[in-house]
């Protein structure tokens, strides 16, 4: 039995060695979300869906808002909308994700319709959120590297195969940036019917929640103990604007109700004349080449109106 | 909880330690504790019909008894007929009711009445199909005075519900398993590492090579009206190896963790791929199945027709064959699949090779030409009738079938050349050439005299590859029978 244990604990070993290595080098390619845990809590965030995740690039705001001596380096701690509506679980993951010690940081929140929306068989008030079996819900501890917790809870989530190829990284600052989007443009269309049918979907089974927009004004008033907060709605295809619209009517007048009683800035990329200069890959999704430029323009107003109230 | 859970890593853990360390005094001890973790196992897995099993335990051991201790030939046929229409009407309520069902109303339909019926909402209990043709074979036994039963409640009870076997089999025969329980189990380093090997090797042919082939496979079957025949035809090649590495995997892991305790259970594939006919790779393929339906259904019937000679063979056979296919499901797509099989023998009632069965290339490190070319022709033949266990009926299986035999078959396969297609083709090549090397051997990844660094590479190796190429996957094909 001793020597049985004793060679079971040795493969054990072995396979953890080895588990623990891919882990350690290439933790961001085999996982979309993997290494957002297991970097150290964070003084400045960005918040939000997958549009943020690969469209705002923290390196860019690292280094075009050291003027404003904000505590960087800021951290993108978006996921997906599956993952990362707004509401009171992941108000409870960033604020573990946060450094409590952060008092001069910024924080851009991402916002989308989608974000607020609820499934309809959920009753949010009872505690039903449709994320809850998700990361990084599912999840004690967000700064652990490596996070055997994430690996255990999620392994589901493992592709380990890209390790090979590395078609997506995931950075060490949360940025996700895809490095291999196919160059023909059916195929974006293709993505494009894809996301417009999963729109269509969404809009029959969700429907605004009052909660999880209470919730947005709860994250800010936490946010804005420890620095800047700006929220921003990042642009996408005209068309999709329209669908979003309809499914949540009065997004951008509840948008900037919140900002303005929060007295924040809210950026809204989907009505300014220069909306159309951003190309997505599939209606919705910056690449890296318009999250770039996205992010300067981003930056660019966040300096402003720094200068402004100054 | 399937054995590639990490739920079943929870479970496995403390009671294999409980097992050896605390339940070890005497076997009466060993068989509460496994009986304790069968039913907890049984319950996690569908607690709904925990009843069931133990309802189905209990008759049996009484009619097993009642069998035994009547002295009167008549009477004892009583009781044997009483256990099997207990439990052929089990399988028939809970498995075939609708089927029957809805074929009555067909049939009346056909001769002009306008009935109309609804199908009844039957749950089909996990493991039934496993555990009854166990408790069904007992009794005839039993009745054929080929075993004494079990006088031991406990005893019986952990031979009905053992918990590696009970969801998928393989169909223990009581003349093996049930000494095995009656004996206190001690460990044996050996007989538990070989265990873990199997586990090893079931678990990279479940969630690596069946997983892999079924993302292919799965498509190409969901989308057959608009795929050439040579995509069709890697299509049925992918399934018929999910299908193997599928149920394979899972029978190697249920015998090596039932190794872990001591307990060896049946071999149920014996590489059954590199067999030269059909008759041979059913004596490789669902052994357990097969034994049973020889013994119980085959040898009776044939006996019983022996005056026919061949003709009476072949209807032996083609019935076995039917009977065979008609347990995987209610669905006329099984019988085909089992009448095809069947058909496929008579070939070989002809020439007299029925009973021929051979390790290929035995002893030597490959096969002949004429070898290759026969076991091609028997895999393309059953890669084939595949089809029919696949496809959801006998109309669509046709349908799919009539695809492959168009003039599309000489394109080349929409899905040949992506790196999902080849890498699992490398895998699928892997797979095989360790079944192959392993073929004369008691399982296929026996490599307990390799040397120690061959050994250990082979494990690391594995696992890496579990680690890469591995599909997360809740539940087995066979489950559903």
């Amino acid at each position: 039995m001793k020597r049985l244990l004793l060679k079971l604990c040795l493969f054990f070993i072995c396979c953890l060695a080895i588990t623990t290595f891919v882990l350690v080098e290439y933790g961001g390619n085999v996982d979309y979300f993997y290494q957002k845990f297991t970097t150290p809590k964070a003084v400045s965030m960005v918040i939000g869906d997958s549009r943020s995740m690969q469209g705002i690039q923290p390196r860019v705001i690292n280094e075009r808002l050291k003027e404003l001596k904000y505590e960087l380096p800021i951290f993108n701690y978006s996921l997906t909308i599956a993952e990362t509506p707004i509401g009171p679980l992941y108000n409870k993951s960033i604020g573990k994700k946060l450094d409590e010690t952060s008092e001069n940081g910024v924080f851009i929140i991402s916002v989308t319709p989608w974000m607020f929306g609820s499934d309809k068989n959920n009753d949010n008030n009872k505690g039903e959120f449709r994320e809850a079996d998700r990361p990084p819900h599912n999840m004690r501890f967000v700064n652990m590297n490596p996070n055997y917790e994430y690996l255990f809870k999620n392994l589901t989530y493992f592709h380990f195969k890209a390790l090979f190829r590395k078609t997506s990284t995931m950075h060490k600052d949360g940025w996700l940036e895809e490095n291999n989007l196919p160059t023909n443009p059916k195929v974006f269309d293709e993505w494009k019917k894809r996301q417009g049918r999963l729109f269509d979907k969404m809009i029959r089974n969700y429907e605004v929640s009052s909660l999880r927009l209470n919730s947005l004004d709860v994250l800010i008033k936490k946010l804005k103990k420890h620095g800047n907060v700006y929220m921003v709605r990042m642009p996408i295809d005209l068309d999709f604007v329209a669908v979003e619209n309809s499914f949540y009517k009065n997004f951008d007048k509840d948008m900037s109700t919140v900002a303005t009683s929060n007295q924040i800035e809210y950026f809204n990329f989907n009505v300014s004349s220069t909306h159309t200069n951003f190309k997505t890959y599939d209606g919705h999704h910056l690449d890296k080449h318009g999250g770039l430029e996205f992010t300067n323009i981003l930056c660019d107003s966040i300096i402003r109106s720094a200068n402004t109230v100054k | 909880m399937v054995f590639n859970s990490l739920d079943f890593v929870v479970f496995i853990i403390p009671v294999f330690l409980l097992y050896w360390l605390v339940f070890n005094r005497s076997k009466v001890y060993q068989n509460i504790f496994l009986l304790g973790a069968s039913l907890f196992f049984y319950t996690w897995a569908d607690w709904r019909f925990l009843a069931l099993l133990i309802g189905s335990t209990l008759i049996n051991y009484y009619l097993g008894l009642k069998i035994f201790r009547t002295p009167e030939d008549r009477k004892k046929s009583i009781f044997l007929y009483i256990g099997l229409v207990f439990n052929v009407g089990l399988l028939l309520y809970f498995k075939y009711f609708n089927f029957f069902y809805e074929g009555f109303y067909e049939i009346l339909n056909a001769f002009g009445s306008e009935s109309t019926y609804n199908s009844l909402v039957i749950l089909l209990p996990l493991g039934i199909s496993f555990f009854t043709f166990q408790t069904l074979g007992y009794l005839i036994d039993v009745y054929n005075e080929e075993i004494e039963p079990s006088e031991n409640l406990l005893e019986f009870s952990v031979f009905v519900t053992f918990f590696p076997k009970i969801l998928s089999g393989p169909i223990e025969r009581a003349s093996s398993l049930i000494p095995q329980i009656q004996e206190k189990r001690v460990i044996s380093y050996e007989v538990s590492v070989d265990g873990l090997r199997q586990i090893l090797w079931g678990l990279f042919a479940k969630i690596v090579v069946a997983e892999n082939c079924a993302l292919i496979a799965n498509p190409i079957f969901n989308n057959y009206e608009n795929e050439s025949g040579s995509t069709l035809l890697l299509g049925t090649f992918f399934y018929a190896i999910q299908l193997y590495a599928d149920f394979s995997g899972y029978s190697n892991m249920a015998i090596g963790v039932s190794k872990l305790f001591g307990i060896q259970l049946m071999r149920n594939f014996s590489t059954p791929f590199f067999s030269t006919n059909i008759s041979d790779f059913w004596r490789k393929w669902h052994m357990s199945l097969t034994t049973w339906m020889m013994d119980y259904v085959f040898t009776p019937l044939s006996f019983t027709l022996r005056r026919h000679q061949k003709k009476g063979l072949i209807i032996s056979i083609i019935t076995t064959f039917v009977l065979v296919g008609f347990w995987h499901g209610a669905n006329w797509t099984f019988v085909v699949y089992g009448l095809l099989h069947g058909i496929y023998f008579v070939p070989l009632v002809f020439s007299g090779k029925m009973n021929t069965s051979e390790i290929v290339a035995k002893g030597k490190m490959l096969p002949s030409v004429k070898e290759i070319i026969k076991m091609i022709l028997l895999f393309v033949l059953i890669m084939l009738t595949d089809v029919f266990f696949r496809v959801e009926s006998v109309s669509v299986g046709f349908e799919y079938l009539q695809g492959i035999f168009s003039l599309s078959i000489i394109d080349l396969p929409s899905v040949l050349f992506t790196s999902t297609t080849l890498i699992t083709i490398a895998l699928v090549g892997f797979f095989m050439l360790i079944e192959w090397i392993n073929r004369e051997k008691k399982h296929d990844f026996e490599i307990g005299n390799y040397n120690i660094y061959l050994r250990w590479i082979s494990y690391i190796s594995i696992f890496v590859l579990i680690l890469i190429f591995g599909k997360s996957a809740e539940t087995f094909i066979y489950f559903q029978f």
